[in-house]
């Protein structure tokens, strides 16, 4: 008789803790999105206007500033410089510095005075960046 | 011969309450918990430390809670005194006064669940600093980031505790009798 009752209470916290995991499993999946992608959401379009297209890309992010923020997802790439971190590449496509092409750094259609790298990341924020010429 | 037995008379009447074997006891048992926790600590939430407690606590009774805070402090010289070392204060002394209430039972398949529950549990348990400091709001998101890590830490636990529980009883147990065998009246 108490072997049965044994039993009967191993399959019972076998079937609560199932059931506790499978919550938190559940629970996981439903709210992990915020902290892993990062708190701030921010969106920033990639112009390319010789070949006349308009990328848009959502990120996410907890950085302070945009060039850690773009770093991190390999969005950007570059170079240190004495002035700061030089942005050439913007998602695979490179500014060809022999065709006088550079990346410019615009927030919401306006100039940005300050390297990616001083910028500051604020959720709901929209940056762009145009492949322009000098 | 009669002299020996007068001074083992006064061991056991003395008003400390820990004896000298005890003390070698606590820190014996302090050492292998450090070994173990910082042997294992490159594996994510896979610890032993939650098994050898509940053994300790099963074997060695209230000593273990000396042990235990030994072993924090320990912890907190090697690791820095951080956040989580302000909730290792009462996670791991309730794991032994969790194991004192339920002492009477041995079943294997019972400590072997509450080492998982204890496991699945661990990040809500560390989250109560942050609750004090930063309110729910974050608390709930710093529990929620690390339900993975509880859930490995969990599923570690219950089958460490399946494998090894018995292996660690026999012989913290060998080790209680062969220590104390001189001093029963000492063992609670």
């Amino acid at each position: 008789m108490k072997n049965k009752n044994d039993i009967k209470g191993a399959i019972i916290a076998t079937f609560v803790v199932a059931l506790i995991m499978t919550i938190m499993m559940i629970t996981y999946t439903m709210y992990k999105q915020p902290s892993i992608k990062g708190s701030k959401s921010v969106i920033v379009r990639v112009i390319v206007p010789e070949e006349d297209k308009k990328y848009e890309y959502q990120v996410y992010t907890d950085a302070e500033y945009l060039g850690e923020a773009l770093r991190e997802t390999n969005f950007i790439k570059g170079e240190n410089s004495q002035y700061g971190f030089y942005v050439t590449e913007v998602k695979g496509i490179a500014a060809d510095s022999s065709k006088n092409q550079y990346w410019m750094l615009t927030k919401k259609g306006e100039y940005v005075n300050t390297g990616v790298d001083q910028t500051p990341v604020y959720d709901g924020d929209e940056f762009e960046f145009t492949l322009a010429t000098y | 011969m009669q002299k020996a037995a007068g001074a083992q008379k006064q061991s056991v009447n003395h008003t400390s309450p820990l004896s000298v074997k005890d003390i070698v006891i606590i820190g014996m048992m302090t050492a292998i918990l450090v070994t173990v926790q910082v042997a294992l600590s490159f594996l994510p939430n896979i610890e032993l430390i939650t098994l050898l407690l509940i053994v300790f606590t099963l074997v060695f009774r209230w000593r273990a809670l000396f042990v235990v805070f030994a072993f924090i402090l320990v912890e907190g010289l090697i690791y820095g005194f951080g956040l989580w070392w302000f909730s290792w204060i009462y996670i791991w002394p309730l794991l032994c006064v969790f194991t004192m209430l339920f002492r009477k039972i041995r079943s294997i398949f019972f400590w072997a669940i509450a080492s998982c529950v204890f496991g699945l549990a661990f990040g809500a348990l560390t989250a109560f600093p942050i609750l004090a400091i930063s309110g729910l709001k974050a608390a709930i998101a710093y529990w929620i980031q690390g339900i993975p890590f509880d859930l490995v830490h969990g599923i570690s636990n219950f089958f460490l505790a399946l494998m090894l529980y018995y292996p660690l009883y026999f012989v913290m147990n060998k080790i209680y009798r062969q220590f104390y065998s001189n001093d029963r009246k000492l063992i609670p």
